[in-house]
């Protein structure tokens, strides 16, 4: 008999859901709404708040997306021309060393006081946790690009330019991928701290919000807004990530 | 009146390290001619791929020289393309970029060139497979399509390491056979490494047998076989008895 594992998974998901409802407000009630909303109470939250949300989206992914791609852009940038060029390696290579193993949230204190509580704070954190991440992995892609292909392109005439354009960036594609959608998760955390430490708008601060006035039902709803976002991110890197590497053995 | 393109002057290669000191070949002189088919036989380790790789620029002599046309090779260059042991065909370019690559790289590739590129993918039989990426091909057609690839860079000096050693007897044996062919129609300078004796003396024109660490150029073979040939050849008494003797010769080592 053949059986498709897929059920298996939406068992388990009826089964948590059974579980929240059970024990929550709308069933035997066993965990308090101000502990732990019900499904009932989230629903009823999105009608609530129904006008604001599609702002808060808005303005998290805006933030999220402009940080996510200075960062990236950035990172891979200075990761491409530190391998391309001695020089510009050893000036930067203590500068990247010393920034990658600094968890970038212990850093929000200094962005206030630098930045105030503006966007630009915003966009340097979730810019800097980027940045660390995809300068380290491109340095790293770029030295496991198979010296071979290297070696044949010189054969075939290629000079260092040439090699770097069609041999270098295509090749080292592959290595960041993985760490690209770390990035993406990881900007989904910065905005929502980001925001945290003050903003007028955004998921992140609706959560601040609703926590300093005790409506829970509002956080778990813009909880499972930012998780879906995440979700979705996610799908969208890995889906250009697949079609940049669709060439490679992988899958 | 001389018509060699390459002369090695008394070539020395050492590598040395901390510890040890290996010499990989010792006073190699060796001319080869223009469209030339010469066969590079030895026990592994004996100093093949040195030789190829300071054919080819990768390494310097440390005592000696290698002069291409007259002029000392002092690094890679179009005009000695390589097919190497491992699979080096581009992953991230179709069958066809891979083998126009040498003229897409120059910003000229119009229709003389796609012509040329058209024809060297035809020779190599992969006209069904222009738009396949390589990991859609199998082992013996990335060989096809490395081995047309440089080719089509139309170079002075075509060097081959091997390039059938990880292939099985079958495809092998078709590709040499296709290679031969290749050569009668389109005359090239190949030198072509191998350590499989049949092999060499099916391929080449001139076999040079190397001896075991240090290499030294021991023996220099020309079989003198039909110069259109296919496996058929092998039952020929000519081509066995070369191949024992070749044979005879390494086991005295
Ligand atoms: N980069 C290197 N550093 C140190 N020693 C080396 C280096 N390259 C080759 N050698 C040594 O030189 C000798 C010849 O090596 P080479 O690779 O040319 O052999 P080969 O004839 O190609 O062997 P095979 O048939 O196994 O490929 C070996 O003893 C090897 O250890
Ligand atoms: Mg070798």
């Amino acid at each position: 008999m053949k059986f498709n594992h897929k059920y298996l998974s939406l068992l388990t998901i009826i089964i948590i859901f059974s579980i929240w409802f059970g024990i929550t407000g709308d069933g035997f009630a066993l965990v308090r709404k101000f502990i732990f909303p019900s499904p009932r109470q989230v629903f009823e939250a999105i009608l609530r708040i129904s006008d604001i949300i599609p702002l808060d989206i808005l303005y998290t992914l805006s933030r999220l997306i402009v940080g996510f791609f200075l960062g990236s852009v950035l990172g891979v940038t200075l990761g491409l021309l530190m391998s391309y060029s001695k020089i510009i390696n050893s000036i930067f290579d203590p500068i990247v060393e010393s920034i990658r193993p600094v968890p970038v949230i212990a850093m929000i204190p200094f962005l206030i006081m630098w930045f105030g509580i503006g966007e630009i704070g915003k966009l340097v954190l979730i810019t800097l946790g980027v940045f660390a991440i995809i300068v380290v992995s491109t340095l790293e892609a770029v030295k496991n690009v198979p010296k071979i292909y290297v070696r044949a392109a010189k054969t075939l005439g290629a000079n260092d330019n040439q090699i770097f354009r069609s041999i270098i960036i295509p090749g080292m594609i592959p290595g960041i991928v993985g760490p690209l959608r770390v990035a993406t998760a990881l900007s989904f955390t910065l905005v929502v701290a980001a925001e945290f430490m003050g903003a007028q708008q955004g998921v992140g601060y609706r959560i601040m919000e609703a926590r300093r006035l005790f409506v829970t039902d509002v956080i778990l709803l813009n909880v499972i807004i930012i998780t879906i976002l995440a979700g979705i991110a996610d799908r969208l890197v890995r889906y250009i990530t697949d079609y940049l590497t669709r060439w490679s053995e992988r899958k | 009146m001389k018509d060699s393109i390459i002369e090695i002057k008394n070539l020395n290669i050492e590598f040395s390290s901390e510890n040890q000191k290996v010499v990989a070949l010792e006073k190699i002189n060796l001319d080869i001619n223009k469209n030339e088919f010469i066969c590079i036989m030895g026990v592994s380790g004996c100093g093949k791929t040195t030789l190829l790789n300071a054919l080819a620029g990768f390494i310097q002599p440390t005592n000696g020289k290698i002069l291409l046309k007259d002029n000392e090779i002092q690094g890679p260059g179009p005009d000695r393309a390589v097919v190497f042991q491992d699979d080096a065909v581009f992953p991230w370019l179709s069958v066809e970029d891979n083998i126009a690559y040498s003229h897409k790289i120059k910003s000229k590739y119009g229709d003389k060139e796609k012509e040329l590129v058209n024809n060297y993918i035809n020779l190599v039989g992969l006209e069904d497979f222009k738009k396949a990426w390589p990991r859609q091909l199998s082992g013996g057609m990335r060989k096809r399509v490395d081995l047309a690839r440089a080719f089509s860079a139309e170079p002075e000096l075509l060097l081959m390491d091997e390039p059938f050693g990880a292939l099985d007897i079958m495809t092998k044996e078709k590709l040499q056979e296709e290679l031969r062919k290749f050569w009668v129609e389109r005359p090239r300078t190949i030198v072509f490494i191998t350590h499989d004796v049949e092999e060499a003396v099916f391929l080449g024109d001139k076999v040079i047998v190397m001896t075991p660490r240090p290499g030294k150029i021991d023996l220099i073979i020309e079989p003198n076989l039909s110069k259109n040939r296919d496996m058929s050849i092998k039952s020929d008494s000519v081509f066995f008895d070369n191949v024992k003797k070749i044979r005879q010769r390494i086991k005295d080592h």
